[in-house]
């Protein structure tokens, strides 16, 4: 599983906490390609992706707008495989993203230096609970 | 000097002493797997909690271990009872812990499938307790009897098919979960899952077999019974060695 907050193709936050299927590349050209989707569909279709599915993965966009002086967009992502539960995931991502409109919202340069970005990756497991372990790192602290 | 008619009912009482001091298979079989069970029940819950005690999913495993030791002491606490009303309410605690105990490993079971959040971002939870409630109240109120001399539950043809069709049903449920998650796991998890598997299957046998003999369906069935009752003492072996041994 990986999640990540993208700004322009850019990946501001991004963790990879478990990898099943064996996702490639690098988080950059993740984050690019997902950035570019979602501009490709909102520009066609006049509306934003909320999830899609492959054979072995799922994935999950959350798109926010910042009411900043640049008003900039963000996409939250979430790549899972195919169990993921949409609902679950959709409540649970909406509470990170909060949490980094309130944190990080009033800056008027999200992008540049993102080491300031690496604090709330702390934050994001602690909303994020259990969903960042697989089932057999769950099933781990019981059996 | 004793006469002849005094002579035999000496004889007659003797035998009803001798008939109340011996054990039926069924008292010794309570007497010896149920108490170790409980035990190891007891254990397993707090082995389990000490390993992370704030894990929704280690809370759920550790209940419903509780909540089947609780149903076996209860069966203890009526075995020589001759008050047919406590016999009557203890057997209901027993056998509604009996459910609830499987109904709240599945909540164990659905977390590690699924989640944690499941439990605190979804409704579907809530509903389901008060599904579950409004069950076990029903069930709750279904008559039982007490078989007099032998002092044991004698279940009405409502609660023993309602016993069967809601047992079953958790049951069945909580086996699909397992096996959803069973595919999850890594070659080593799997291992001592499937002795946890293993175990709620011979739970199950147990609880089954006490439904079929609390029916009284079947005739001269306590020797079997007897028997399938150790599948108790079975079970919790293997769920020990499933969850204790590393």
């Amino acid at each position: 599983m990986e999640l990540g907050i993208i700004k322009d193709g850019v990946p501001l936050v991004s963790k990879q906490y478990y990898n099943v299927n064996k996702i490639k590349n690098s988080a950059v050209l993740r984050a690019g390609f997902l950035s570019g989707l979602n501009a490709f569909v909102e520009h066609t279709f006049s509306e934003e992706i909320e999830a899609f599915q492959m054979r072995n993965f799922t994935i999950m966009l959350l798109t926010r707008a910042i009411q900043n002086p640049n008003a900039t967009k963000i996409i939250f992502y979430c790549i899972g495989d195919k169990e993921l539960d949409l609902n679950i995931v959709k409540k649970v991502i909406t509470k990170v993203l909060d949490e980094f409109v309130k944190k990080y919202g009033h800056l008027e340069q999200l992008s540049g230096d993102l080491s300031k970005y690496l604090e709330f990756q702390r934050s994001m497991d602690k909303i994020l609970g259990d969903l960042i372990r697989s089932p057999d790192d769950r099933a781990r602290s019981v059996f | 000097m004793i006469g002849h008619d005094q002579f035999f009912n000496y004889e007659e009482n003797r035998k009803k002493v001798r008939e109340m001091d011996e054990l039926t298979p069924r008292q010794i079989n309570l007497l010896v797997a149920f108490p170790i069970f409980i035990v190891i029940a007891i254990i397993l819950g707090i082995l389990i909690l000490r390993r992370d005690p704030h894990y929704k999913a280690n809370q759920f495993f550790a209940l419903a271990f509780w909540l089947n030791g609780i149903a076996l002491l209860f069966n203890l606490l009526y075995l020589f009872s001759q008050d047919t009303f406590l016999i009557s309410v203890l057997n209901k605690a027993s056998i509604g812990s009996i459910n609830m105990g499987l109904i709240i490993m599945l909540f164990g079971i659905l977390t590690l499938y699924k989640g944690e959040n499941w439990v605190k971002e979804t409704k579907t939870l809530y509903w389901f307790i008060t599904l579950l409630v409004i069950l076990l109240t029903v069930q709750n109120f279904l008559p039982i009897d007490v078989n007099i001399p032998e002092y044991t539950p004698e279940w009405s043809l409502q609660f023993g098919l309602f016993q069967i069709l809601f047992g079953q049903s958790l049951f069945i449920t909580l086996l699909y979960f397992s096996i959803r998650l069973y595919r999850e796991l890594s070659a080593e998890i799997k291992r001592r899952f499937r002795r946890f598997v293993l175990g709620t299957i011979f739970i199950n046998l147990t609880t089954s077999s006490v439904t079929i003999q609390n029916m009284q369906i079947i005739e001269n069935y306590e020797p079997i019974a007897a028997v399938l009752n150790l599948g108790a003492f079975i079970a919790i072996i293997l769920i020990y060695f499933g969850i204790v041994r590393r």
